[in-house]
């Protein structure tokens, strides 16, 4: 199955042990992800914090050059998603946007390419049953948090389920073997940008977020949001200083427990890059044999 | 909040309220204040104005007021406050909309105008986001130069920070879409 691929800005940067596990899964699942030529980036929090325009058109530019392609244009970024699916559906609504869009990117703009979540597109195009026929390593006994955030499922209208109870992420990790707990915050906010801009507000909510994933009894989360991921580990030890305890949870991406489920090795996964790797966590449940790691 | 002469400019103040509606495509309006919005917003505790007085200051056209909130910064577009409302007040769009009307004149006075607007500098640099050349930006603008050194010596020591990529091709159409807009 082949996509347009747009891995987005942070892929690049801090979350480049996400690049590594999308790359390491896409082969297994069968998915041909084809980095779109040229991508720029899509303006993530801060071109439609400041104007409508920019907003818009920066994203727009990457569904436009999609077009030649043929084919969906995926993104692991839930940010990313948000801002294609936003550019996409508002040129959808205002045709009479789409020729002055177009008249700024100097390219054509017809509307045709559908932007996807790769989340989405493992669970529609892949499936849990065919994940659970691939699965050599079922995660069993793992507990981990489906920390949802906000953009994959809010606005509901872009959204990929229910806005206040998706389940989408949970049934992915109970294709996987493992046990996801049932918690409050699965889908609070984490602070998003505010993580850069005004990091002591990102450490309230992400001890927030932490702390109700522990009261749930919860070995890990498991997100596919590198913003999230981001905040959630760079802004865990100051939240476990504030509070007196350190948290000590690992936060996966969801394709790096798809790739231990799938047998592949932590360090082909680009877990040693993540702050919390959950080494002793993985050895405790049989998902890793020790040695090689840290 | 000093006391208001309510009756006073009227016409001027339902205009405000009216080219509000227009460009959130909704109706302020039906907000009847539940608080709902206010109670789902994770930043309501740090704002000044939660998005349920927002709505209120915008029922009353008090347009200064609501332009000069810090909450609309402080806003993480969760879009929280939208799926809750029980009178499907897009909310969300309505600071959104409030934003982009308050941004032309809110240089630095907020750090985050501060990181927005470094970060579309940066961005237009290479058609994309270098997190480095963000983060020396934004403390120039800040004149913060030691915070979050920490998290910074983290990621550089896990091989996580992007460092001096080559501009895209098509650079100099970001910067076309990225330039000033200032007599349009």
């Amino acid at each position: 199955m082949r996509y347009a691929y747009y891995p987005g800005c942070s892929l690049e940067g801090s979350a480049r042990d996400y690049s590594t596990s999308v790359a390491a899964i896409s082969q297994p699942l069968g998915l041909q992800l084809e980095e779109l030529e040229d991508w720029n980036c899509c303006g993530a929090s801060s071109a439609h914090a400041l104007d409508e325009r920019v907003g818009i058109s920066l994203p727009a530019r990457n569904l436009a050059l999609a077009e030649s392609t043929g084919l969906d244009l995926v993104t692991p970024c839930a940010a990313c998603y948000n801002r294609l699916a936003s550019a996409h559906h508002r040129l959808e609504r205002k045709p009479e946007l789409r020729g002055e869009v177009a008249a700024e990117l100097g390219l054509p703009y017809q509307g045709s390419v559908r932007p996807r979540a790769l989340i989405e597109v493992v669970m529609s195009d892949v499936g849990s049953e065919r994940l659970r026929e691939l699965v050599s390593r079922p995660l069993g006994g793992l507990r981990p948090a489906a920390y949802y955030g906000c953009l994959l499922v809010r606005p509901a209208y872009l959204g990929l389920d229910d806005p206040e109870r998706p389940r989408f992420l949970d049934d992915l990790l109970t294709a996987l073997g493992a046990q996801p707990v049932e918690w409050s915050h699965g889908t609070e906010c984490c602070g998003g940008h505010l993580g850069v801009s005004r990091p002591e507000v990102a450490t309230r909510l992400v001890g927030n977020i932490l702390a109700a994933a522990e009261e749930a009894g919860a070995e890990a989360l498991v997100t596919a949001c590198p913003m999230c991921q981001a905040n959630l580990e760079l802004r865990q030890a100051e939240a476990g200083r504030r509070r007196g305890r350190a948290h000590n949870l690992p936060v996966y991406y969801f394709t790096d427990l798809i790739g231990l489920a799938l047998g592949l090795s932590p360090e082909t996964l680009g877990l040693p890059k993540h702050l919390w790797p959950g080494w002793e966590l993985l050895k405790t449940k049989g998902i890793w044999a020790g040695g090689g790691g840290p | 909040m000093e006391p208001l002469v309510l009756s006073g400019r009227q016409a001027q103040r339902e205009a405000f309220l009216t080219e509000v509606n227009r460009l959130a495509e909704t109706e302020v309006r039906l907000c009847y204040q539940c608080g709902k919005c206010s109670a789902g917003c994770p930043v309501s505790p740090e704002m000044d104005r939660p998005p349920h007085q927002l709505m209120r200051l915008l029922q009353l056209g008090l347009e200064a007021e609501a332009l000069a909130a810090d909450s609309l910064w402080l806003c993480t577009s969760c879009h929280t406050c939208s799926s809750r409302c029980p009178r499907n007040v897009r909310v969300d769009v309505v600071l959104e909309v409030l934003r982009h009307l308050a941004a032309p004149t809110r240089e630095g006075s907020s750090k985050i105008v501060a990181f927005h607007r470094s970060f579309l500098e940066s961005v237009g640099r290479r058609g994309r986001l270098d997190e480095v050349d963000l983060t020396i930006r934004l403390k120039r603008r800040t004149r913060e130069y030691f915070k979050d050194a920490g998290v910074g010596l983290e990621l550089f020591r896990k091989g996580r920070l992007s460092l001096g990529h080559r501009s895209i091709r098509g650079v100099a159409a970001v910067r076309y879409l990225l330039r000033p807009k200032g007599g349009d």
